[in-house]
């Protein structure tokens, strides 16, 4: 077989493929998700660099003493500042690189003198509590929770987990797959919460939802949110799930 | 991104997604897993839109973005692949449609047990059709580098296929 039969080989190898299970508008709704969550790592990193600056600062001039109430404040919020608009990605593919290198580990992006980011409140404005599930990312796939998963549900094991779909409540970890059951497409998302907090308020119409308490008292809330208006995907599943689930958190 | 940029951007989706996603997959062997790792490296895209503006340096990036994830997807605890000595069974069957597919399936079971790298390097040659130092530039390696593990990526192919498929020439 030379390289021309070859590539014909390839080419019909991946041909007839299922119908595609994103589009541009979950494409630009995961880029703004990935820039919101970095800012926010941004944010949280440089208010601990600037507070440490200013302490050792502070108590190295002896302008801090011992029941001193000054608080160094952090700077106001401004707007976003020249460096972050284009945001560097720590694995940047146009970044030089050694010869089959492996890319740098994702670090967040670190600029002491850059002024921090007003926090990310909900969108109703009112302060975040246990309870308040709106507007709040999940960010990356917990891997604990994506490993049981993929154990637990067999069509799951060769997938590649991905943060569990919005809203989470303050503390949760989870994580998601996108699968397909026949004509039906979505996300199965696995989410631990602590005592008192619910991860299945504020779901999209049509999404299944099981429960089951963890060994430990947090809720194991098991989910399957359909892609547009067709079926949630092993939705008669889940509640067996979370029953698996339960005892290995 | 402003109006316009959005537009070119969902012009660029609109071209390239189908031959993203079967270049995921050709690269992963699942086709869920191919819809994950190209929206991903779509996402990169749109969000890194304004720094890479020429038509085939956005062909570039999304294969660079692409071939990384699956690597570094490879060496994660929950997503190590395992061989097997032993292929999964052919279609039951006569006639040539079958064995069209079987053998579709065959090559995309063997790749599975190509090392990540060396399977990158075979899809970008021989799915995307790049050139040695096409595949140089989107791995960022250079072009002897590209030989060796095409030779390799070959070589642990065919080893995977066994007869299943007429006897893979090295090429370089």
């Amino acid at each position: 077989m030379d390289e021309a039969e070859l590539e014909v080989l390839f080419r019909q190898a991946a041909e007839d493929g299922p119908e595609p299970s994103f589009d541009a508008d979950d494409v630009r709704r995961g880029s703004r998700r990935v820039t919101a969550r970095r800012r926010t790592a941004l944010a949280g990193g440089t208010l601990v660099a600037a507070a440490l600056l200013v302490g050792g600062v502070g108590f190295g001039t002896g302008a801090l003493q011992p029941g001193d109430s000054t608080i160094a404040e952090a700077p106001h919020p401004a707007a976003q500042p020249p460096q972050l608009r284009n945001p560097v990605a720590p694995q940047s593919p146009m970044a030089p690189q050694n010869p089959m290198a492996l890319p740098p580990a994702a670090q967040p992006e670190q600029s002491p003198m850059a002024l921090p980011q007003a926090p990310a409140s909900p969108r109703s404005g009112m302060p975040r509590t246990l309870d308040d599930t709106r507007g709040s990312e999940c960010g990356a796939p917990d891997s604990a929770v994506a490993g049981a998963l993929t154990q637990e549900l067999p069509e799951a094991a060769h997938t590649s987990p991905i943060g569990a779909p919005p809203p989470c409540p303050a503390g949760a970890r989870g994580a998601a797959v996108t699968l397909r059951e026949g004509e039906s497409n979505g996300k199965i998302a696995v989410l631990i919460t602590p005592p008192g907090a619910n991860a299945a308020e504020n779901r999209p119409h049509g999404t299944a939802v099981a429960q089951a308490q963890a060994r430990s008292g947090a809720t194991i809330t098991v989910l399957s949110q359909p892609v547009g208006s067709g079926r949630a995907p092993f939705a008669e599943r889940l509640d067996a799930l979370a029953q698996r689930l339960a005892p290995r958190f | 991104m402003n109006q316009r940029e959005e537009q070119e951007f969902a012009e660029y989706f609109a071209a390239r997604r189908e031959a993203v996603r079967r270049m995921a997959y050709m690269m992963c062997g699942d086709w869920h897993r191919a819809d994950d790792l190209a929206q991903t490296a779509f996402i990169s895209l749109h969000r890194h839109w304004r720094k890479v503006r020429d038509k085939g340096a956005l062909d570039a990036y999304v294969r660079r973005t692409l071939s990384r994830a699956v690597i570094d997807e490879s060496r994660r605890p929950w997503r190590r692949e395992r061989s097997t000595d032993v292929l999964p069974d052919r279609p039951e069957g006569g006639g040539s449609v079958d064995d069209g597919i079987a053998t579709r399936q065959a090559l995309v079971e063997g790749l599975r047990q190509v090392p990540p790298k060396q399977r990158a390097v075979l899809v970008l040659r021989f799915l995307e059709g790049l050139d040695v130092a096409g595949v140089a530039e989107v791995m960022k390696c250079s072009e002897g580098t590209v030989k060796s593990q095409s030779a390799r990526g070959l070589e642990a192919l065919r080893a995977a296929l066994g007869g299943q498929l007429d006897d893979l020439r090295s090429t370089s």
